[in-house]
């Protein structure tokens, strides 16, 4: 096991419901400082709304009972005041479509982003070194649609990492992105958070993603997390039904052979 | 049985797609693969009649229907005559008011079949995917996006079609339900021999499924090869890195597996 100083983020028994339906049933997890953990779970597992609930949202889905340790401080999932998320945890969303407003200059948001993290809205050094090291180019007086989704999807990384955050979550990050730029996209996150030391936290449906970059894995479905240990042993041997249905189904050829005998089971 | 030779698309003078030229033979299955905005779902669309299309000449040579030939331009058909389109979001492409069944049966309208063969037909296609017939009665918003993906399926597979094309049509499914419909769709390709023509960015995919790749960029082709010289030794540096992102990604498997088909692959 590891040593709980070295830990950067604990959720501790985070349960929240929608009306009366429990969507979060008591999830307990925690990510170490540089780390990167994956939460893998088909659609409906509640992978989003776990999101929302550590980024402070508290709609459609209010937690009812948890708290979340973050760098310090601990926050009450359930306490009225503090809803802001804590310092330190960034978000890139699935689709840059989410990320960006249509209709406002990328210049213009970057600025407003800027403010809102460091309190100044002017272009300094340090943003300009973060530009280069992403590889992206000036913006001109251009709008989002003008950049390619690679890009845009690279610029969201930049705004998410301008507040120097230590912990950056990343929602379904190759979904909407065709595999040249997903790959080009990770390559760029996980070479920015070796350097800076920033833990990962990716939340996807794919496993074969998780089992490529993450060194501890989470495995949920239906609002728990059933399993949560080292990537390489849970792929090796998962405990739970779900897990083993997961990791069969983790690469494509071995789908043709079990993929009759279990599909009527899993819907 | 689908030759398709120097189809080009133009759009306010912009082109494209480009001198797009392949062909498939009955019952094996075309992955189009290629990055976002580059052609993959116009091909789709032109072939189907939907864009205005330059063709140089199109034959279709289905097993159970008329066959199609065509020269020059080519718009506002409905589709080629014994295929079917499955699309990428099933909740978009099903009637939200209509239940599963009675958008499977408009499928075969036009048969003019009497109401107990058309429940028969069916409940015989729901099942075929793998789906209760008690579903019949279910509308879109009622079920899994796997079981109306599935149901989708059904519709265009009613109809006993020649050809099949899907847009994407795995990629708004989670990992598992993907691959479940995809061995639910190679079980029918195998049992009817039905000729597939696949759009998909997932390589990992087109590397268990496909027969044959065409991987296209910027509206030209980048590469026209069989699946398996594809992944063993692609035709150009832009399909290499287009292989090893994938690989990068853990998409990929290491090995290609070797893919054993109703028709085996051909040349052409």
């Amino acid at each position: 096991m590891r040593t709980d100083n070295k830990a950067l983020l604990k959720v501790e028994n985070l349960s929240a419901r929608i009306d009366r339906q429990v969507v979060l049933d008591n999830l307990s997890f925690e990510v170490d400082q540089g780390e990167c953990v994956a939460v893998v779970g088909g659609s409906g597992a509640g992978k989003s709304t776990l999101l929302r609930c550590m980024m402070g949202l508290t709609r459609p889905a209010s937690p009812y009972r948890g708290s979340l340790w973050f760098g310090g401080t601990e926050r009450c999932f359930t306490s009225k005041k503090q809803h802001a998320r804590p310092e330190g945890i960034a978000f890139v969303p699935q689709n840059p479509d989410h990320g960006f407003d249509p209709l406002k200059r990328l210049n213009w948001q970057w600025r407003q982003a800027a403010r809102i993290v460091t309190g100044s809205s002017a272009f300094n050094a340090s943003q300009q070194a973060l530009m280069d090291s992403l590889g992206l180019r000036s913006f001109g007086s251009s709008f989002p649609h003008q950049w390619s989704r690679g890009m845009q999807q690279r610029l969201l990384l930049g705004i998410a990492l301008l507040g120097k955050p230590r912990l950056l979550i990343l929602d379904e990050p190759t979904s909407a992105l065709d595999s040249l730029i997903a790959a080009q996209v990770l390559r760029t996150v996980m070479t920015y958070a070796q350097e800076q030391d920033i833990a990962l936290l990716i939340v996807t449906h794919d496993l074969a993603l998780a089992a490529r970059f993450a060194t501890r894995t989470a495995i949920m479905t239906a609002g728990q997390i059933v399993e949560f240990g080292e990537t390489s042993k849970l792929l090796d041997e998962p405990n739970t039904a779900y897990g083993k249905l997961l990791v069969s189904h983790r690469n494509w050829e071995v789908a043709v052979s079990h993929g009759d005998t279990v599909s009527a089971a899993a819907e | 049985m689908l030759r398709v030779e120097n189809l080009g698309v133009r759009i306010h003078g912009e082109t494209i797609l480009d001198a797009i030229s392949f062909c498939v033979q009955q019952g094996q299955t075309l992955c189009i693969a290629g990055e976002s905005g580059s052609g993959k779902s116009s091909l789709l669309r032109a072939l189907n009649g939907l864009l205005p299309a330059e063709f140089g000449s199109l034959a279709f040579h289905p097993k159970s229907s008329e066959p199609t030939e065509l020269e020059g331009r080519w718009r506002g058909v409905r589709g080629l005559p014994g295929s079917r389109w499955v699309m990428q979001d099933p909740i978009a492409a099903l009637n939200p008011k209509l239940p599963l069944g009675v958008s499977i049966g408009e499928s075969v309208f036009s048969k003019n079949l009497s109401a107990t063969e058309l429940n028969d037909a069916v409940s015989d296609a729901l099942s075929e995917v793998e789906l209760l017939p008690e579903l019949a009665v279910r509308r879109p918003s009622e079920v899994s996006m796997g079981q109306a993906q599935r149901a989708c399926l059904a519709r265009a597979l009613v109809a006993r079609p020649d050809l099949i094309f899907f847009d994407e049509p795995l990629s708004a499914l989670d990992a598992i339900v993907q691959k479940q419909v995809a061995a639910t769709m190679r079980r029918i390709q195998m049992r009817y021999g039905t000729t597939f023509i696949i759009v998909t960015h997932d390589l990992g995919f087109a590397a268990t499924y496909a027969d044959h790749v065409l991987v296209l960029r910027n509206g030209k082709i980048e590469a026209n090869q069989s699946a398996g010289n594809f992944f063993r030794s692609p035709e150009s540096r832009y399909c290499e890195e287009l292989i090893l992102a994938a690989r990068e990604l853990g998409g990929l498997p290491e090995v290609v597996p070797a893919k054993q088909g109703p028709g085996e692959a051909r040349s052409c």
